[in-house]
């Protein structure tokens, strides 16, 4: 698969600051967006934090360290279960981080990971940052946002209506620097020709609909247009919080070319 | 866990593998040297070339043997030849064929019988008594080849050896010819030893001008690699037919060999090497033929020129199917005895030997511990491309070594042994990485120590060196690794001019001894640190009160002086303070406002004093008094009643439960604490055991009225995670707007923990427990325990009761209820 992606993150319209942070690692095959909380600029420093510590982790795995955290979830791909360790060893440098700065007290991130390999993608994500997959015109919600209101909407304590209305709607029920110990849901997905990702933090799903999401990503094919596009249009709606979109479109290798090239990247 | 390490892998294994194959090399166990023997014979096919010396055979092939009738032949035949050859002058003739008995066949004995009867009977003369005596002479073959023998002075006959331990030491009775043709020799070290002796009839031994032995020596394989030079025989050294004739070529005499030095034997000019066991190695010239061959019927008929014997070796041997004796051999299966002694006779004239010396040995040995070494330290470190690489020169390299200095050196250096321990030392290394590689697909679990690695990297990576240090130190500062990883850290805080620590990670390392540079760069670090003047690190703008540093000033939160910090809450921390003015001390809680949005946070504040104030005004001998609020920087504080006791939150558990009364007493105290706040529209949101405070002497407080879920309730921008909501009522859980009942229900689910020692709502996450709050009813506590009585069970079912109105409406009724509760127990 051919993979062809653009990030952004934008401070949006409200916020003084921005406490997203997105990660884009071709080369790992690697896609991540955080979304920090906390005051004293511990949302900046957490979610950022979340992304290096998996980066670095995933590098030193693909250089030859074999330090896994946590426990293996045979129910899903090799990939999947990386971010998760990942995502593990990262929420303990939060969480750590957190105890030694006073002014980190408490900070957290969510977290959505998307970690490609021929033509698979393992997920992992904490908190309510998704993974949308846009395939034949179709948006599809791939993560289950880890916020009360989801929850209890899917526990049907209230409708969706009441949970767009809710007062609590951006209370999340997990993130990534509050304890040692971290339930990350993991998944997989296979990757068919055309399909597009888009990784976002609440800035841009909780300002544009899905219908609106999926209309602006059919109308720009390019991943950078459609980033800035998403962008443009969380802002107009009012931009109440920062903004962060992934966008990644993936295409069938075609052609002599791509084989041959494929030859020698192999080699 | 760290992955377990395959043993495998590691170097025991290598060196196992390696002392075994060294122990298999040095006592040539069969296996192992059969393998030698094939790289050997292989070799030994590069090794052919034409051979260029004044050898012939004549061969007594098929074609003779169609042409002059069956095998035997009449002996005269073997005469005709001798002589017919003699008279072309050859340097010398060998016969492999081996005449041990007298002929018979031709009716020799009764023309003697009849001559005796002639003899006898006066017949000495006449026509018939010459013509017995022609048919005599005729007849005689024997005689004829005997006369053929010795009129030709040149000839070398064969002799056979059956091998074994020696009969006796020397005879006396050893005859001429034996003697002749050998020599004496007391101490034949390790030589073949021969148990009898065959030699030709005794005229033709006579006859012949010396007599070698042709006994064909195989190695186990049934390979024929090696020639016997010589076979010790009763105190007397016997040289082979090849090795007399060659002597006999070069006019040396067998009394001149000798075997004095070690792996050699010498006469004249002729120097060579041999075995343990005084064998030569033979270097075949070539497959069958590569010799000159004339068939025995040529020569006969004259067909064959003089030329082609004048000064030569002419070996004659018989090659024809079924008569002629053939051996295995590194270049051919099947090779005529015949060849193999030409063979002998070219290697030795030509001195074109093989050699095994014994320093080849101590070489093969010395590699394999050198490839030892390589399997054991260096493969295991190198990436599975390099080692394939590396391993493959290795391999090609001793073995071209090899190859060059068999075929054009002559000296036989073991190749299979090397190799072996090479292949299958790679091999064991490959598939155990690659079963390590597999079990890495299984990702295992890293231990603790290799995530303080992890998490110590990644706190260097982020700049957060204090925390990499204490990461690290978590350690075993033993490890090389870690010695490394702290070194780079202390580099690092070099970098940043934060020479103190860099110091102390270098001692910290030093404990484990000296390392690197680290000596020097600590005096380094320790006369930079002094002579460095540093400011203040960073602006003091640090949100909680400074407690560590021994600044003479007290630290203070507003007015109150700080004395030292009692515990940490969710919120923020608990401080011992002191009222400087009324010298009071107080509990002084600081409230952080992190969460909470900017644009949000005047706000927030504004409400968090407003209630705080409101609670301040509670007057009630069950409500923690709150004597002032204020804040100081970006940090808020409330000062407050200092209490001596403890909450609630140590009897709820089973080992520590309250009397049933003193639960309904404590019960009946909180409820009239909220009754009296709910009366003045103050509702506590976060009732919980953590929160009701039992005195030293019994007395009852709610404390944190007003302030607790503030900050909570206000963080909805960005998320805030929840804490254990098991206190929550069903209005709270949904997000209704929530009154003094909501405080009701919770004390409930406080006394019922207290009544039975288990929450009424549990679940294994947040959600679920938030459900079964919403959703299911709590389990009746006489059922959990018929213990409980039954008026303070209903008191909490009707304090849980989800329906609102069906709840108690105030807390005064509880407290009603409590009262006479614990009046009906007594």
């Amino acid at each position: 698969m051919d993979m062809t992606v653009f990030g952004i993150t934008d401070k949006g319209m409200v916020r003084p600051g921005n406490e997203d942070a997105l990660l884009i690692d071709e080369r790992l095959g690697l896609l991540a967006v955080a979304d920090g909380m906390g005051g004293h600029r511990g949302g900046e420093v957490a979610s950022n934090m979340a992304l290096d510590v998996l980066k670095d982790y995933l590098v030193k795995l693909s250089e030859g360290s074999d330090t896994f955290m946590g426990n293996v979830d045979a129910r899903v791909s090799k990939q999947a279960n990386l971010l998760a360790s990942g995502i593990r060893l990262a929420n303990l440098a939060i969480f750590e981080a957190a105890a030694s700065n006073p002014s980190w007290r408490g900070m957290g991130t969510t977290i959505v990971a998307v970690l490609l390999q021929e033509g698979r993608a393992g997920i992992a994500h904490v908190g309510d940052s998704r993974l949308y997959l846009l395939r034949r015109g179709q948006i599809q919600q791939i993560t289950g946002d880890h916020s009360l209101v989801a929850e209890q909407v899917r526990q049907g304590i209230i409708t969706a209506e009441e949970a767009r209305n809710s007062p609590r709607k951006n209370v999340i029920t997990r993130a990534l620097g509050q304890w040692e110990e971290l339930d990350i849901e993991m998944q997989d997905i296979e990757l068919l020709d055309g399909d597009r990702l888009l990784l976002c933090s609440d800035g841009l799903n909780g300002m544009v609909s899905d219908a609106e999401i999926a209309a602006l990503l059919e109308a720009y094919p390019s991943s950078e247009q459609s980033c800035h596009a998403l962008v443009e249009v969380a802002n107009s709606y009012g931009g109440k919080d920062n903004i962060t979109a992934v966008v990644a479109a993936f295409q069938k290798e075609k052609g002599l070319l791509s084989g041959l090239k494929k030859m020698f990247q192999r080699g | 866990m760290k992955l377990p390490k395959n043993i495998l892998s590691g170097w025991p294994v290598a060196a196992v593998l390696t002392l075994v194959i060294l122990a298999l090399s040095l006592t040539e166990w069969g296996p192992l040297q059969s393998l030698e023997h094939k790289s050997y014979d292989l070799r030994a096919r590069m090794r052919q070339k034409k051979p260029d010396v004044p050898v012939v055979i004549v061969a007594i092939d098929d074609a003779s043997i169609e042409k002059m009738g069956r095998w035997p032949w009449p002996r005269a035949y073997m005469a005709d030849m001798i002589s017919l050859i003699a008279g072309y002058g050859p340097s010398l003739m060998a016969l492999n064929i081996l005449y041990t008995e007298p002929d018979r066949s031709s009716g020799l004995e009764e023309i003697r019988g009849l001559r005796d009867t002639a003899e006898k009977s006066g017949v000495t003369s006449g026509a018939l008594y010459s013509a017995i005596l022609e048919t005599e002479k005729k007849l005689d073959n024997d005689g004829q080849l005997t006369r053929a023998i010795a009129e030709a002075k040149n000839v070398i006959l064969p002799l056979y050896f059956t091998i074994g331990d020696q009969a006796a030491a020397s005879d006396a009775n050893t005859p001429p010819f034996l003697i002749k043709s050998s020599r004496e020799n007391a101490s034949p070290a390790g030589t073949l030893q021969g148990k009898e002796v065959t030699p030709p009839i005794p005229v033709f031994s006579d006859a012949a001008l010396l007599l070698g032995h042709v006994n064909v020596v195989a190695d186990e394989d049934g390979t024929v690699r090696r020639e016997p030079l010589l076979i010790h025989y009763q105190g007397r050294s016997y040289p082979s037919l090849a090795l007399q004739a060659a002597l006999r070529y070069l006019n040396i005499k067998p009394a001149e060999i000798s075997t004095a030095a070690a792996g050699k034997l010498q006469a004249g000019r002729l120097s060579i090497p041999t075995d343990s066991k005084g064998r030569m190695l033979i270097s075949y010239n070539g497959r069958f033929n590569s010799f000159t061959y004339y068939s025995f019927v040529d020569v006969v008929s004259g067909a064959v020129p003089a030329s082609a014997f004048k000064g030569r070796i002419v070996l004659v041997g018989p090659i024809a199917t079924g008569i002629a004796g053939f051996s295995v051999t590194p270049v051919q299966a099947s090779f005529p005895a015949v060849e193999i002694a030409a063979n002998v006779i070219e290697n030795l004239l030509s001195n074109n030997v093989l050699a095994r010396p014994a320093w080849m040995r101590y070489i093969e040995s010395a590699f394999i511990l050198l490839v030892g070494g390589f399997l054991a330290f260096a493969l295991p470190r190198m990436k599975a491309g390099i080692s394939a690489l590396v391993s493959t020169c290795i391999l090609l390299l001793w073995n071209s070594a090899a190859v060059w200095l068999f075929v054009s050196q002559g000296e036989w250096l073991g190749m299979v042994a090397p190799s072996l321990l090479l292949v299958i030392g790679y091999t064991v290394n490959v598939s155990t990485r690659f079963m390590v590689t597999e079990k890495g697909k299984e990702l295992v679990e890293s231990d603790s120590i290799e995530t303080s690695k992890m998490l110590g990297l990644s706190f260097q990576g982020q700049g957060l060196l204090d925390l990499a240090f204490e990461k690290f130190r978590k350690c075993p500062i033993e490890d090389a690794t870690v010695k490394d990883l702290l070194y780079n850290l202390a580099l690092d805080f070099e970098r940043k001019r934060m020479f103190n620590k860099a110091a102390a990670v270098y001692e910290h390392i030093q404990t484990a001894g000296e390392y690197k540079d680290i000596k020097e760069r600590i005096g380094t670090m320790k006369q930079a640190g002094e002579t460095m003047i540093f400011g203040a690190p960073g602006g003091r703008k640090e949100n909680t009160v400074i407690l560590q540093g021994g600044g003479a000033a007290m630290p203070t939160i507003g007015r109150y002086e700080i004395q030292k910090e009692l515990g940490r809450g969710a919120m923020g921390t608990v401080y011992l303070g002191k009222d400087p003015k009324i010298n009071r001390l107080v509990a002084i809680k600081t409230i952080r406002f992190d969460e909470i949005e900017q644009e949000q946070i005047q706000n927030v504040k504004q409400r968090f004093f407003r209630e705080a104030e409101a609670a301040g005004a509670l007057n009630h001998p069950n409500i923690v008094t709150i004597y002032d609020v204020g804040e100081d920087y970006d940090l808020a504080y409330v000062a407050m009643e200092l209490l001596d006791g403890s909450d609630l939150c140590d009897f709820v558990k089973p080992t520590d439960r309250l009397p049933f009364a003193e639960v309904l007493r404590i019960v009946g105290c909180v409820a009239e604490g909220l009754d009296f706040a709910h009366a003045r529209g103050i509702v506590h949101r976060d009732i919980k055991p953590a929160n009701i405070m039992r005195l030293k002497n019994g007395d009852i407080k709610i404390a944190d009225f007003g302030i607790a879920r503030i900050t909570a309730s206000s963080s909805t921008q960005t998320g805030m995670i929840l804490g254990t909501p098991s206190y929550m009522s069903p209005e709270q859980v949904v997000g209704q707007k929530v009154d003094g009942r909501s405080d009701l229900f919770s004390l409930g689910v406080a006394m019922y923990e207290m009544l039975c020692c288990r929450k009424p709502f549990s679940g294994d996450s947040i959600t679920n427990i938030m459900f079964n709050i919403a959703n299911k009813p709590p389990l009746l506590l006489t059922q959990i325990d018929p213990q409980i009585p039954q008026c303070c069970a209903f008191i909490a079912h009707k304090l849980l009761m989800k329906d609102i109105s069906k709840r108690y409406q105030t807390g005064r009724e509880v407290a009603d209820h409590c009262g006479i509760c614990r009046q009906k127990l007594g």
